[in-house]
């Protein structure tokens, strides 16, 4: 393999590259552009595995939120969602009666790290976070981190 | 009724320390914010202001702020972001700074640390008012009551206690307690015998919904650190025992504690309060964190 690291482009800008390959082409197509998150129930009657992705997530005893835990009644109708910041995840207290916990703290707000466990009532959850590579997000059990 | 609220926005002490491996508890330094209703406190300048920063940016989208900062002290982790803070050179915000009055003043050291041979840009280049005051030992920011009471530290550092409506929070980063307990020679031949503290310090950590606290090293290392300025878990679980807070945030993480690391002190820390009945809230403070200082009401039980 030719190990020039540096060459002159035909626009004599200089670019990098590793043989035959461009590394920045290379790096922005491969580079992990989509951060991921999933709440696991651990404890609750709510069975399923909800993937988080740029959008928000709502969690509350009203049927219409995305995870419903409408058979604990300790839950809030409207009890917390978890919302894309940047890269990151934040999980929000909406100003439920009954507190929302992250690793046992009452939390208003909370940055998420993957292994966190959540309480909402007498729900647990972890969060998960995952890596998806653009163009690729749909196996992202696969690159689970 | 508004809530007093904090937000921990660094918590690692000594240098920023990023990484996979400090990611849950975070690598930025001392930068705490404190907020009731519409009034703003700042508590140092570590790297965690920066991004504090930023949100501001976002939060007040150009509208002028105004708020209130305090040192604790001028160590470098605890001033080493404010030249990274946007809001500081947008000329429609103000702030008033509190610092103790030393050889050189908090001014002077935070230009200092921006003179020319350090950083690009001069302190003269932030155009946000900067009223700099050293009547640290009691003050007003806004309706939140704020005292102060000196600390032992190299150097020395301030403690505070805050004050809103009900809540009641206390600072008290970067301190070696042990140093200023009277009987010395009881913590010689063991390390975790109850200290004899002035009762002025005690009452200053009483009543306390959230005590956040210096616990930079397990007993075990703390041995070995002595005059490093820094507190054990036998610290503060003495502490604990004599002022009974609420919750207990641990802070001030070793450069060289992982998460893991953090966890197991936080955890050693919380096993022992409760095997001596204080059954206050016990855990590591943590990037990111907001929470209410109130007394907490535990979760319901489980499904």
């Amino acid at each position: 393999m030719d190990e020039t690291i540096f060459e002159e482009s035909p626009d004599r800008s200089v670019s990098r590259s590793i043989g035959d390959l461009n590394l920045a082409e290379f790096l922005l197509n491969e580079t992990p552009l989509v951060s991921m998150g999933a709440l696991r129930p651990v404890v609750s009657s709510f069975e399923e595995r909800t993937l988080i992705d740029q959008h928000a997530v709502t969690i509350g005893r009203d049927k219409n939120a995305d995870i419903p835990l409408s058979a604990d009644d300790s839950v809030s109708r409207n009890h917390a969602r978890i919302r894309p910041d940047g890269a990151e995840f934040v999980l929000e207290d909406l100003g439920s009666s009954n507190g929302t916990y992250v690793d046992g703290i009452p939390i208003i707000s909370c940055r998420l790290h993957g292994g966190d466990i959540i309480q909402i009532g007498r729900n647990l959850f972890l969060f998960d976070r995952l890596m998806g590579y653009s163009g690729e997000t749909d196996n992202k059990d696969d690159d689970e981190s | 009724m508004s809530d007093l609220k904090v937000t921990f926005w660094g918590t690692r002490g000594s240098v920023p320390t990023p990484g996979r491996s400090t990611s849950k508890y975070g690598g930025n330094t001392t930068c705490i914010e404190v907020r009731y209703g519409d009034d703003i406190l700042v508590f140092d300048a570590g790297s965690g202001i920066r991004e504090m920063g930023v949100a501001w940016l976002n939060e007040f989208k150009g509208n002028p702020v105004q708020a209130t900062m305090a040192f604790t002290h001028v160590h470098w982790d605890h001033i080493q972001g404010f030249p990274f803070f946007p809001p500081a050179y947008m000329p429609q915000n103000k702030f008033t700074v509190y610092g103790e009055a030393r050889e050189s003043g908090v001014k002077e050291l935070l230009s200092g640390q921006m003179s020319g041979d350090y950083f690009p840009i001069q302190i003269s280049a932030m155009q946000a008012g900067m009223e700099f005051r050293t009547d640290v030992e009691q003050f007003k920011a806004g309706s939140i009551s704020v005292r102060s009471i000196p600390l032992p530290h190299p150097g020395r550092s301030l403690g505070f206690r805050v004050e809103a409506g009900s809540g009641v929070f206390v600072l008290a980063t970067d301190c070696e307690l042990d140093s200023i307990a009277t009987n010395p020679d009881d913590l010689e031949s063991d390390f975790t015998a109850p200290r004899q503290w002035d009762p002025e310090l005690l009452d200053f950590f009483r009543g306390a919904n959230l005590v956040l606290i210096d616990c930079q090293y397990t007993d075990e290392v703390c041995k070995t650190r002595v005059g490093w300025g820094h507190n054990s878990v036998a610290t503060i679980v003495d502490l604990c025992r004599q002022v009974h807070p609420d919750m207990v945030a641990i802070s001030h993480h070793d450069p060289q504690s992982n998460d893991q690391a953090v966890i197991r002190i936080a955890d050693d820390l919380a096993k022992r309060l409760h095997r001596e009945g204080e059954f206050g809230l016990a855990f590591a403070a943590r990037e990111g964190l907001t929470m209410k200082v109130a007394r907490p009401k535990p979760p319901p039980a489980l499904a």
